[in-house]
């Protein structure tokens, strides 16, 4: 294979390319579900190619094929060069990368237990047994059980000499359930929302994870909430729990400090970012409680690697220490403009097809030191908001307003009934430092978010963010049509 | 990208593979190109190609699907017998139906070969043409240019092949002056009808036009929505909330669940799945091969359809409307080409008929907060303009609108005669006309 890359990265580099890098990648994939009591898939998927990125003229062309034969391979990368050239027609400056040292080295995902080999039949045993407890609920609709596994074999080499190669597996399971009666809908999920948990693992994620042990108290919540009170509309504090503020670290702090937004390479589509680089160091993102770490080295973490598609080295670093923002989410072409000398390392590619650009990586709340149970006593008049149903953010990242799938209303340090529909809202710094508490590590627990979209054409992508619940006050709650 | 012809070779390689067994292929072959450019430059440039097969094996009620892009006879051999093998061990799903018999298709003419051979030189060159607008304006512009090739074809062991061709090319252009902000886009599956030019320029205008944006107190207004933003409720009421897919409805998941033949929205607000409109990119089948067809959804107010697979319709004796997705589908068959009837306005008419109006250019991040009541939350951007006494007169900060989409449905006033190709924020495509509607809420603001 060796003898493959140079040979392409040196027709790429004999037709112009100053620097060009190529990843052959080789996805496996299997998904197993069940809905209401039927296999409603059960399919295994596998996909390779070659991406071949080049700087020609100063400016980047990317070209990706699925044929891995030499004479395709070599065309690949006369193609990205073709593209590179086209882009050298509209540049502002020439493309500069941060320094990196070509690494030689392999990586692979630690894991007890390869989940591939596991017979089919265990894994649908697990989720009929789920759904069987799901669908004796009456109300119940819809009851869906799921999981997921992914396999991602990455070749990355350079003509800087980078040879790596790393092998990524992924785990994920849950379960839905949809409940309706007179008009009314109303879902609940677990471990959290949108396929449930995924962790970089193996098959020993889907034992810890208490799918069969929660089942019965998730169908009844799903049934409860038809006839629970409307969540109020005013100003509450609010105790949010990790899943949902994971989606909360992840669209108001991880998509805003990914540098491209900063500097305006997603102006037409996601947007741009209100922590801008004069702010560095001196926006008071959040109360000094506020601590968030990104770390591609995060154990189970989604986007923990050896190495981004850079060929970059896994870091640890603040984005926000004690309140303030002091850091960004980079790429080697971008570093410099951080003032950075190296990249962080934050550039993946959703597969061969896709270009590598700056994705949140993994990024988490450091734990405070309360218990929760000593958080909802101290807490007069708040509602504990629970997983993620709907989410929406401006395009600088500020106005955000978030629909969960359950509320619970707390009056006078207790929790006293349940409250269906909750939504809140808020401005990113002002909510962020509204925090006053947050729990500690016992609470704690990193949360696997796999559907994040980003960039055109659309990539998806993954990443963890560690939580525990945290206390906001004096947020807007119940925001329903006026 | 490969033709017909090899994409018809390719699925009987996959049946010879599979010898008397039954089994369906799904072929899809995409050949695509986008450049994105921010900052007056092009910042990223990137051409991709790919051909795969999804392959379902049939073992009775049984049945388990492979998906593959390595496409060599040895390759196709293991993932058949792969999948043969995976529908060995499933459990028996009552719903399953055989494998639908050969049909006839109506033809689409979403094919253009202009579109296909456009290349990276060539929209580098637009996206030149639209830089240069924006410079001469003093604006800075950012977007994406994007062509894109697909083939699909289905065949299965009972006869059946069905194959389409489709292209779709677009220009989605920011526009940002000083403290203002304005967009525009033109999305159309020939790419010679996508002028740069007037792209730029509108951007440009409005961006111009947006500076000094204005607080404004968030509440109800009359709006004065433009077709990308009309796009974006019509997509949350056809798509995301599964309103018409006829498994929701039995399931009572839809939000239209027991309401077929009942007045649901105004009466100046009809609504089709219309996979052959001229404006939309598609083929004239679905994923199990069956024949697309145009479905009413809502007439004048009233839900008069629903879309089907052949699962569905067995379920209520009905015909399958040719929209089905993967198969098996237990969520059930989805829409994939709204069109939205056009009325007799112009944007100028309802502006001059607006005592005190909100225009919006369109929205941004809009997701569902409640799908029984059909409650839809999100952000105006890049140009929303306060109307007082029938003219625009200064721009506003930009909202958050919380709204209802069945009140917003049942306000309509007026209806623009105008029909515009727009692609949905999370994908997908739709072709609205401009509405201008009464008491549309707008429940929160933002800083800019």
């Amino acid at each position: 294979m060796r003898e493959l890359t140079e040979r392409a990265l040196g027709v790429a580099e004999r037709r112009g390319a100053t620097r060009a890098e190529m990843r052959v990648v080789d996805l496996t994939t299997q998904v197993l579900s069940v809905r209401n009591g039927r296999v409603a898939q059960s399919s295994w998927g596998e996909t390779a190619g070659v991406g071949v990125r080049v700087i020609v003229d100063g400016s980047w062309g990317f070209a990706a094929g699925a044929k891995l034969t030499k004479p395709e391979i070599e065309k690949t990368a006369r193609k990205a060069v073709e593209v590179a050239r086209a882009s050298a027609s509209l540049r502002s400056g020439r493309v500069d990368l941060a320094p990196e040292p070509a690494h030689q080295d392999t990586w692979t995902t630690p894991y007890i237990e390869d989940p591939f080999p596991v017979p089919v039949e265990q894994k649908l045993a697990l989720l009929f047994s789920v759904d069987k407890v799901l669908r004796k609920g009456r109300k119940v609709a819809v009851a869906e059980t799921r999981m997921d596994f992914r396999r991602e074999r990455i070749l990355f080499a350079n003509s800087e000499g980078a040879f790596i190669r790393q092998v990524l597996l992924r785990s994920g399971a849950g379960y839905s359930v949809t409940a309706s009666a007179g008009g009314e809908i109303q879902h609940r999920s677990y471990p959290c929302s949108f396929g449930g948990q995924h962790s970089a693992m193996g098959y020993e994620l889907i034992g810890g994870l208490g799918l069969l042990e929660n089942a019965e108290r998730i169908r009844d919540e799903a049934e409860a909430l038809l006839s629970a009170g409307q969540c109020p509309s005013g100003e509450k504090d609010v105790i949010i729990d990790g899943p949902q503020l994971a989606l909360q670290v992840h669209e108001s702090c991880g998509h805003p400090s990914e540098l491209d937004r900063v500097l305006g390479m997603e102006a037409n589509f996601a947007g741009t970012s209100f922590m801008t680089r004069e702010k560095m160091g001196r926006l008071k993102y959040g109360s000094s409680l506020v601590n968030l770490v990104a770390d591609t080295t995060l154990p189970t973490g989604l986007a923990t690697r050896g190495f981004d598609d850079e060929g970059v080295a896994a870091q640890r670093w603040h984005i926000v220490k004690d309140g303030v923002l002091v850091g960004y989410q980079t790429s080697r072409e971008v570093a410099g403009e951080a003032g950075e000398n190296r990249s962080r390392g934050c550039a993946r590619a959703d597969g061969w097809w896709s270009v590598p650009m700056i994705r949140i990586t993994n990024l988490s709340l450091l734990p405070g030191e309360w218990e929760l149970d000593d958080l909802i006593a101290d807490t007069t008049d708040g509602i504990l908001l629970s997983n993620n149903r709907s989410w929406s953010i401006d395009q600088r990242r500020l106005n955000f307003q978030f629909g969960t799938e359950v509320g619970w209303e707390i009056k006078k340090g207790k929790v006293t009934r349940m409250l269906k529909n909750p939504t809140y809202q808020g401005i990113t710094p002002k909510f962020w430092g509204s925090c006053d508490a947050i729990c500690d590590e016992t609470h704690w627990k990193p949360w696997g978010l796999v559907n994040c979209g980003k960039g055109q054409p659309m990539q998806v992508s993954a990443m963890t963010h560690g939580t525990a619940p945290a206390r906001f006050r004096g947020v807007a709650v119940g925001v329903q049509n006026g | 990208m490969i033709t017909t012809a090899r994409a018809r070779s390719i699925c009987r390689k996959v049946m010879e593979i599979g010898g008397k067994r039954k089994l369906e292929v799904l072929l899809s072959a995409e050949d695509g190109g986008l450049t994105r450019f921010a900052n007056n430059a092009i910042h990223q440039n990137v051409s991709a190609s790919d051909t795969s097969v999804s392959i379902r094996a049939m073992r009775g009620k049984k049945s388990a699907r492979v998906n593959t892009n390595r496409l060599d006879s040895e390759s196709l051999k293991e993932v058949v017998e792969r999948a043969f093998d995976l529908a060995k061990i499933q459990e028996p799903n009552p719903d399953a139906l055989p494998l639908p018999a050969a049909q006839r298709y109506r033809s689409v003419r979403s094919y253009f070969k202009a579109t296909a051979a456009f290349g990276p030189a060539e929209r580098a060159a637009a996206v030149r043409k639209a830089v240069t607008v924006c410079k001469k304006r003093g604006a800075s512009a950012a977007g994406a240019f994007s062509t894109q090739a697909n083939l699909v074809a289905v065949a299965n062991t009972r006869g059946l092949f069905a194959a389409g061709r489709a292209t779709v090319s677009s220009l989605s252009l920011t526009a940002e002056l000083d403290t203002g902000a304005g967009w525009a886009e033109a999305v159309a599956t020939d790419v010679s009808r996508i002028d740069p030019a007037w792209v730029a320029s509108r951007a440009a205008s409005k961006a111009r036009a947006s500076r000094k944006a204005k607080r404004f107190e968030p509440g109800k207004y009359t709006v004065i929505l433009e077709p990308a933003a009309v796009g974006d409720l019509v997509l949350m009421l056809g798509y995301y909330s599964d309103g018409f897919n006829a498994m929701a409805y039995l399931e009572k998941r839809s939000p239209f669940s027991g309401k077929l033949g009942r007045r649901v929205l105004g009466a100046n607000f009809t609504l089709t799945e219309d996979p052959f409109h001229r404006l939309l990119p598609g083929w004239g089948f679905d994923l199990e091969g069956m024949p697309r067809k145009r479905v009413p959804l809502i007439e004048k107010g009233v839900l008069k359809g629903l879309v089907h697979d052949r699962v569905t319709a067995k379920k209520i004796k009905t015909r399958s409307t040719g929209h089905a997705g993967l198969q098996p589908a237990p969520n059930g068959p989805s829409v994939s080409s709204l069109v939205l009837e056009p009325g007799k306005s112009t944007l100028e008419d309802m502006i001059r008929r607006s005592e005190r109006a909100i225009l919006v250019t369109h929205f941004h991040y809009t997701n569902m907060v409640d799908i029984s009541k059909l409650v839809a939350t999100g952000m105006t951007r890049d140009g929303t303009f306060l109307i007082e006494n029938g003219k625009v007169t200064h721009p506003i900060r930009n909202m958050r609108f919380t709204q209802s989409l069945t009140e917003a449905f049942s306000n309509i006033l007026d209806v623009g005669r105008n029909q515009v190709l727009s692609e949905g924020f999370f994908g997908g495509g739709v072709v609205t006309p401009a509405m201008r509607m009464k008491d549309f809420t707008f429940s929160s603001e933002t800083a800019f």
